[in-house]
């Protein structure tokens, strides 16, 4: 096990980056280095150099404006975790971020990189779809938004053009009406891979749902969006929605009505349908006690 | 190309030049020579590897050294200041949370960085964030309270002392029967233990071994000409460079090849070897060996590979790729069956299982000009390697020195010769050159030797009172492509069930069956603990069928002492009733057993192993365990040499305890070179939980000679008879009037003065004639066998199948505890093993043979976060024939966890998993079908 012999790039600017990007074929941009640097070993995957994120600072920074939160790419799982920022109006993608991984490994891996990397199972994408986060990308020609959703194309198959970088995360800043919660379901009860995982989230107004998303994680290849669920969870009264009530038992078969996973080392295809349909009732519940009402 | 950085390492300055492949951990172990920091997965998956990086713990497996340019780096070596350990250090060492210590410095430094941010932490806090640091050994109980210790240290508190109340059989000793730090624990503590990997030899080559991409395949041609002429490489063995000759564990069954001869029989069979200037260009030369394969239909399971027309793996042996068949049969079946009220039988499957020691295997073989050979390697079996090489390179013992280095866990991996062990000598024979070879994680799990899957049909009939009157079981083990340690596997799961319970009737059909798969070896309670689940299983069962409690049942027909069993072993020490009465009491059972809420539950489980096999692996006559002790000149310390093999188990502080209790020395006073055959005599090394027992009885023997010597030189000075002495404590006394004595190093100076060096010399072997006269006899036999209990409690999440267990309560008969601290290390690191292994591990292969799961990443083991409360008790014993009184514990510790665990999830939820692992999934679909029947 060993990383074959390749090219190191530590580009000081942006505009470094982009050009090194440009010109060399078969690289790889490195973030945090934590699943590119086991893949390389591994010999999954194979590059002739690496660009490396490191002096760009400006990428490690979390910023907030009046209404949104700006994360950079570079930023790390447990920086994000211990954002002041972030804690005060994404929660959730802070209590996301600490069920990745290990302590050691949220130290060095970078949201960006989770992100792009974009593995089925990754665990920060569907909380950030419920925030409705915008990506944005930059390249030498310029930078370009595109909603979260939309940057997850496949397993390990990203919308990053060549020659493209993902700059930051921008999420609107969300008031205490609004709640969200993640819950991704493990073999273990740390560093474990998802088998499925839920996020949710929403408003509560007049004691009714509104504005609902439910995200289903590590079931497809990428998040899948739930819309019958959703449906069924909009303007429904919380008051329908208690443990083992009909509605929310009738909402988490249609989020496992929705998906069409695999079998696989962790898990089957009928246990993680039955996991997706528990688990959205748990998450949805866990929502409204966020609700700060 | 190579690029210069700037480091700052433990305050150090460096600026130095590393390839853009290098990472940090490359960097500090192989660059700056700071081995403290281990390489354990390689992957980000163990925490081995963690340093602080500018604040802040990573892996540094995975930091480019190039992304530490500019950074500062702290590792263990630079933690203990002024040759003081540091507070977090020295927590480790006396709380007794080192064993093997190769987890030690990563887990010392994320302990730091975590104590740094967060000075005051909760215990649930510590369980959590300790969890990205595996831990194989101590079930990570110590560590939490070494965590515990360290923040009162740390916040200028005194630690609470933990009262313990001796056991009877040791209230008069001075030394065995205590508490005691292990004497390894500093070095391991701070980074100094040197492991096999640690160690380089000046102009030492790397070899590394390529592996059979196929699971069966003739080898019709193998080209090594490219690789050979790329710049870097030094020798190219392949099977016609080898002795043609077989090796393996059993001596009937030697059936493995040095380097693939015809045919590879599974991925990871090995087909050549390499050495170069370095493991990279062995890897680029492995990819240059064109080797011609004739693919062959391979059979992976042992019931398809049974058939008739099944693909076979040896043309000229093993017929139906049956390996081992035992057929045993005692009393009268058929007799015990018609004299039972009730009769049940049901089919348990194991799991294919990995010791998963948190230390790679690694070995460096290096010849000298006189044609001899030194291997320093990671063993459990410094002799049984010995023994093997001296057959393979035909060479006697003399001319071959193996060493043991530290060793970062076993657990019946490292039990027998490895492929490295014997291609490093070849490789550095024809370079000429030391060659250090070494396993990545995935090539361990490839290599194999792990647990046996079992496929058990268990029948019981039991009388209207409990009392067993018939037990059959056939098992089929399914056991990979070679023996190994196969043909005992298949003995022991059998001749087990016999000294745990009383029954008079028993037959037993045992088939051990090749497949195209890693071979399975021995792991940690050697073919036991499937059967002893299915076991205490079935008895749990038949005793919910007849309504009779699960303890009453397992004390109407639990072993008692000096009891010949149906399969002629012969118990002496026993007290199983003694646990089960203590684990029943501590449990709360009777206030919680069938009344607990749905979703709770509590369960028992029982076992116990053998104190060392009764025969060694190969015929021989030597003695099984042998020490010398050697007195300093001036009497101030001994120094014990012996043979047997510390794993992390402790015994170099076991045995120094049992030599100097013999002695009348503390423990300070002694020092241990081990596992060295140059310096040190036979022992037959850490497998079948022997060390305690025999290792301890050949200390004792050698104290006891440097006794008689110690009071002979006393007499003289002192003018007494010496039987009127005695010595203690470092001090010689007369029995009668302690006042009138002198230090014992007085006695030691005077002797060597006189009579020149002051040596003691102890063996021990088993009695003679253990055990039957039937084929496998010997298999089962022991001087003693230890006894356990142990009550699980989970918490079962109904809609999910998610088990937490949340308590174990065990009790454990391992005669006198020679140190009860790593008595309770030993539990602790068993009932955590057994707990991953029934809910967590299981390796898994796609259609084609090629394992999905060689990793830490994939294949789950427990974390810090897992473990539940433990409450451990040593129940009051003593064996005739152990050292003090002493016998086994490590091995005998794992058996009861596997039906303790199922038997409470069975009363938390109503449903019985009787096929390993015991996964949500399996236990959801319990309950729905159960739920549906209704």
């Amino acid at each position: 096990m060993y990383i074959p012999g390749l090219k190191y790039h530590r580009p000081r600017t942006l505009n470094e980056v982009y050009h090194v990007l440009k010109t060399n074929d078969k690289t790889a941009l490195l973030a945090g280095g934590t699943d590119l640097l086991v893949e390389l070993k591994q010999g999954i995957r194979s590059f002739d150099s690496l660009i490396s994120l490191k002096n760009i600072t400006s990428l490690t920074k979390i910023t907030e404006n009046n209404d949104e939160v700006i994360i950079g790419s570079c930023a790390t799982h447990n920086q994000i975790a211990d954002s002041e920022i972030v804690r005060n109006y994404i929660p959730a993608l802070a209590d996301t971020c600490l069920t990745i991984g290990t302590h050691q490994i949220r130290n060095t891996a970078t949201i960006g990189g989770n992100l792009c990397t974009c593995a089925s199972c990754a665990d920060s994408a569907p909380i950030l779809i419920i925030y409705n986060a915008t990506l944005e990308i930059g390249s030498e020609s310029g930078n370009r938004l595109i909603p979260a959703y939309e940057f997850f194309l496949g397993h390990h198959v990203n919308a990053l053009q060549k020659g493209e970088l993902l700059l930051n995360i921008i999420i609107p800043k969300h008031n205490k009406d609004f709640g969200a919660y993640f819950e991704k379901f493990g073999l273990r009860e740390s560093a474990s891979i998802s088998v499925a995982s839920v996020a949710a989230g929403f408003r509560i107004e007049n004691n009714k749902i509104i504005n609902a998303n439910i995200v289903i994680g590590a079931c497809a290849p990428t998040p899948i969006i739930s819309e019958k669920a959703i449906s069924l969870l909009n303007n429904s009264n919380i008051e329908e929605l208690f443990k083992d009530s009909e509605l929310l038992g009738k909402i988490g078969e249609a989020a496992a009505s929705e998906i069409h996973p695999i079998d696989d080392i962790r898990a089957s295809a009928a246990y993680r349908k039955e996991i997706v349909n528990v688990i959205t009732q748990r998450v949805i519940l866990k929502a409204i006690s966020k609700v700060n009402k | 190309m190579k690029q210069i950085i700037n480091i700052n390492v433990n305050g150090n300055e460096y600026e130095i030049a590393v390839k853009p492949n290098e990472t940090l951990l490359d960097l500090l172990r192989d660059e700056l020579k700071l081995t403290g920091t281990k390489r354990g997965c390689d992957s980000g998956d163990c925490g081995a590897c963690t340093v602080i990086l500018d604040g802040k713990a990573v892996n540094s497996c995975l930091v480019l050294a190039l992304e530490a340019d500019g950074c500062k780096v702290e590792t263990i070596e630079g933690l203990a200041y002024d040759d003081k350990l540091h507070p977090i250090q020295r927590a480790f060492v006396e709380k007794g949370a080192i064993q093997c210590g190769f987890c030690t410095p990563g887990m010392v430094m994320r302990v730091k960085s975590f104590l740094d941010e967060n000075p005051n932490p909760s215990k649930d806090e510590i369980k959590k964030e300790l969890s990205g640091n595996l831990c194989r050994c101590t079930g990570y109980q110590k560590i939490f309270e070494a965590v515990e210790t360290a923040v009162d240290y740390l916040n200028g508190r005194v630690p609470q002392v933990i009262e313990y109340q001796p056991q009877k059989s040791a209230m008069n000793l001075s030394v065995v029967g205590k508490r005691l730090p292990k004497i390894d624990a500093p070095d391991k503590a701070t980074g100094r233990a040197l492991y096999t990997d640690d160690i380089s030899l000046p102009n030492m080559l790397y070899g590394k071994a390529l592996l059979s991409p196929h699971t069966h395949a003739k080898i019709k041609s193998i080209n090594t000409v490219k690789a050979k002429k790329l710049k870097g490489v030094k020798v190219i063995l392949t099977g016609a460079d080898v002795p043609d000759l077989t090796y393996g564990t059993s001596p009937p069954r030697y059936d493995e090849n040095i380097l693939a001869k015809d045919k590879v029989r599974y991925v990871g069979d090995v087909v050549a070897a390499i050495a170069a200037v370095d493991e990279e260009t062995c890897y680029r030369a492995m990819e240059l060996i064109e080797i011609e394969y004739e693919i062959l239909p391979a059979v992976f399971d042992p019931f398809e590979a049974m058939k008739e027309n099944a693909p076979r793996l040896f043309d000229d042996k093993y017929e139906n790729n049956i390996n081992t068949h035992v057929d045993h049969h005692f009393g009268n079946i058929d007799k015990g069956f018609e004299e039972a009220d009730f009769i049940r039988e049901e089919r348990f499957v194991g799991n294919r299982t990995y010791q998963n020691p948190l230390e790679p295997h690694c070995a460096i073989a290096e010849w000298d000009r006189h044609g001899r050979v030194t291997l320093y390697t990671s063993t459990q079996v410094v002799h049984y390697v010995h023994h093997q090489l001296t057959r393979i390179l035909g060479i006697p013992m003399g001319d071959i020195r193996v060493i043991m280095t530290n060793v970062g866990g076993g657990f019946g991996a490292k039990a027998a010769t490895n492929i490295l062990e014997v291609l490093s000598i070849f490789l550095a024979k024809r370079a000429g050159q030391p060659v250090k070879m070494k396993f990545s994680r995935e090539e361990m799990y490839l290599y194999g030797r792990g647990r046996h899957k079992q496929y058990i049909d268990l029948k019981m009939g039991v009388k209207k009172d409990g009392t067993i009157t018939a037990l059959k079981q056939k098992v089929v083990l399914e056991g990979g492509a070679y023996s190994s340690f196969g043909v005992v596997t298949t003995y022991y799961a059998g001749s087990m069930h016999a000294t745990q319970y009383k029954f008079d009737n028993y037959k037993y059909d045992g088939f051990r069956v090749n497949t195209n798969l890693p071979p399975c070896g021995a792991f940690r309670g050697h073919g036991c603990p499937h059967p002893r689940f299915a076991f205490e299983s079935l008895l749990s069962m038949i005793a919910d069928d007849i309504r009779m409690d699960h303890i009453d049942i397992r004390l109407k027909n639990a072993m008692t002492p000096e009891y010949h069993t149906c399969n002629d072993l012969d118990i002496h020490s026993c007290e199983f009733k003694a646990c089960l009465e203590t684990v029943r009491k501590k449990s709360g059972w009777d206030e919680k057993k069938g009344k607990l809420p749905f979703g709770r539950g509590i369960g028992i489980g029982c076992g116990g192993f053998v104190s060392g096999a009764g025969y060694p692996i190969y015929r021989s006559q030597f003695p099984h365990s042998n020490a010398i002790i050697k007195v300093a000149e001036d009497g101030s310390k001994a120094v014990l040499l012996i043979g047997d093999a510390d794993i992390g188990q402790g015994s170099d502080t076991v045995l120094a305890q049992a030599a100097a209790e013999a002695m009348g020395i503390t423990l300070d006073k002694i020092s241990v070179v081990s596992a060295d055959s140059d310096l040190t005599p036979i022992g037959f090394g850490a497998y079948s939980s022997r060390v305690t027992l025999m290792g301890g009885n050949a200390c004792k023997m050698a104290g006891e000679r440097v006794k008689e010597k110690i009071l002979f030189a006393a007499s003289e000075i002192m003018g007494i008879e010496k039987e009127k002495l005695e010595a203690k404590e470092n001090m010689i006394f007369v029995k009668d009037s302690p006042e009138q004595n002198i230090p014992w190093h007085q006695a030691g100076f005077h002797y060597f003065s006189k009579y020149g060096p002051l040596v003691g010399e102890g063996h021990y072997s088993p009695p003679e004639g253990l055990g039957g006269k039937y084929k496998g006899a010997a298999v089962g036999t022991s001087p003693a066998y230890s006894y356990g209990a142990t009550v699980c409690e989970v918490e079962v999440d109904t809609e999910t199948g998610k088990v937490k267990v949340l308590n174990f309560w065990d009790a454990h008969d391992c005669g006198t505890a020679v140190n009860p601290m790593a008595v309770e290390g030993q539990i602790e690191g068993a009932v955590v093993m057994g707990m991953s292994e029934t809910l967590f591990e299981n390796e898994v292969f796609d259609f084609k043979g090629k394992m999905i799961n060689p990793d830490l990443h994939n294949y789950l083991i427990a974390t810090s976060a897992d473990v539940p409360d433990m409450h451990s008790t040593i129940v009051d014993s003593y064996e005739p024939a152990g050292p003090f009184g002493a016998k086994e514990v490590g091995e005998g510790a794992t058996l009861p966890i596997l039906g303790a665990v199922a038997n409470a999830i069975e009363d938390a939820v109503g449903v019985r998993i009787k096929e390993l692992p015991i996964t949500p999934e399996k236990i959801l679909k319990a309950i729905k079908e159960k739920n549906n029947v209704k």
